[in-house]
């Protein structure tokens, strides 16, 4: 009897209703925490455009040998993949490491042993389940920012950069450009590039500044500080890329959903409908017998 | 003739303070740095201390703590970019006092030049934590 199929309809009806409720929650979430994160971006923004235009000014003045500009022959070769910690976000880690392992197999062909420093569990799982070398991995900021935490990792960027482990570190994350897109880039970070400190507009309105201490002193401690605070932007752009991808990926999961319950529905009502027709042609084919 | 300047205060998650005032006292690595208006371009390296902003001439004050960083000044607007910044009524009296103990108690015994220079930064921030929430 057609009962039964009416029946499983309503089951699959109820089971794609569910799964759009958790969906549409995870959707919500994702996008308070894109909120969060973006603000904090935002907020972030006038210290790091400052340090920028004084580092601009000082590099331009200066001609300063530093560490961290230093350029050295490749011999190891570090990358900071910052992935997610948790799936359901689209194709957001599949782009990134897809970028990711062409870089590194790039670096590797080439004859640099290469080093992966993955920020972010899937990142971490993947590269190492691969049998890649790792120098370090978080699996535990699940996609908040924090100034220690930027810390942290710049600290380790340096660390590996200077004490000569590595002679180049790249990074590779998806820079945000709009909740729809979000775009898996590979950037240098170490050593600084010498476009990033050259004298850019900031430079031009150049003034007759006293420098207290001496430039080259003043350089010394504003580099640090200048890196760390490019590893932070780095990290919270990644994190609210991460969010975005998320929210856009759930909400369409949710459009799905909302979708397949409406063709279900009709499958089900048609089903419904042909039965009692069914039945209805039954009593009267007994009726007229009579 | 202008006699307020504009001060701006920033740290790496937020724009901690945005205002005007008559003079402004700055903790630079060099000795503290008392600021008028009209002050000349300057750049310096700032430590941990205490911020003092006049606001008025009748003399009300503003204190924060800052971590160390550096102060742009130019145009009559002082740029102060530092690690941490808080005003007085944010700050932790229990939590600075603790880590001011800390500090002092590192210093007395531990020998590695770095964590030395670290425990002298952690000994002036809680100094300045405590001189801005104290003096209000």
């Amino acid at each position: 009897m057609a009962g039964a199929g009416v029946k499983l309809l309503n089951k699959r009806i109820r089971s794609v209703r569910n799964t759009q409720q958790i969906t549409k929650a995870m959707k919500m979430v994702a996008a308070s925490k894109l909120q969060r994160s973006q603000g904090r971006m935002l907020a972030a923004r006038p210290y790091s455009r400052k340090l920028t235009e004084l580092m601009q000014q000082l590099a331009g003045q200066a001609d300063i040998g530093h560490p961290l500009f230093e350029v050295r022959h490749v011999q190891n070769r570090l990358f900071v993949v910052i992935t997610s910690d948790k799936g359901l976000c689209g194709s957001y880690n599949t782009n990134l490491l897809k970028l990711a392992h062409k870089a590194v197999d790039a670096s590797i062909a080439g004859g640099t042993p290469t080093a992966v420093y993955a920020v972010g569990r899937k990142g971490a799982d993947y590269f190492r389940k691969r049998g890649y070398t790792m120098y370090h991995a978080h699996t535990d900021f699940a996609g908040d920012m924090s100034a220690d935490r930027g810390r942290m990792v710049g600290d380790r960027c340096v660390e590996a950069f200077t004490g000569g482990s590595f002679d180049e570190v790249r990074v590779i994350f998806a820079q945000f450009q709009s909740t729809m897109t979000q775009r898996p880039v590979d950037l240098p970070l170490l050593p600084i590039a010498p476009e990033a400190a050259a004298p850019g507009a900031a430079a031009q309105k150049e003034k007759d500044y006293i420098w207290e201490p001496s430039q080259a002193e003043l350089f010394g401690v504003l580099l640090p500080l200048y890196l760390r605070n490019r590893v932070f932007m780095t990290l919270s752009e990644a994190f609210t890329s991460e969010h975005a991808a998320r929210m856009t990926s759930m909400s369409a999961a949710t459009e799905n959903a909302g979708e397949m319950i409406g063709a279900l529905t009709l499958q089900r009502n048609r089903e419904r409908q042909a039965a009692i027709t069914s039945e209805l042609l039954d009593i009267v084919g007994g009726a007229n017998g009579l | 003739m202008a006699r307020n300047f504009k001060v701006v205060i920033v740290t790496p998650d937020r724009t901690a303070y945005e205002g005007e005032a008559v003079s402004a006292t700055i903790p630079g690595q060099a000795g503290y740095l008392g600021v008028w208006a009209n002050h000349a371009p300057l750049v310096a390296a700032v430590s941990p201390g205490l911020v003092t902003l006049r606001t008025d001439d009748a003399g009300s004050e503003q204190k924060f703590a800052v971590g160390g960083g550096f102060v742009e000044i130019s145009g009559n607007v002082v740029n102060l970019m530092t690690d941490t910044c808080e005003m007085a009524g944010e700050i932790d009296l229990g939590r600075a006092q603790k880590a001011l103990e800390r500090a002092r108690e590192r210093l007395s015994h531990v020998e590695a030049a770095m964590d030395r220079e670290r425990a002298r930064l952690a000994q002036s921030r809680a100094l300045a934590r405590l001189k801005a929430a104290r003096k209000n």
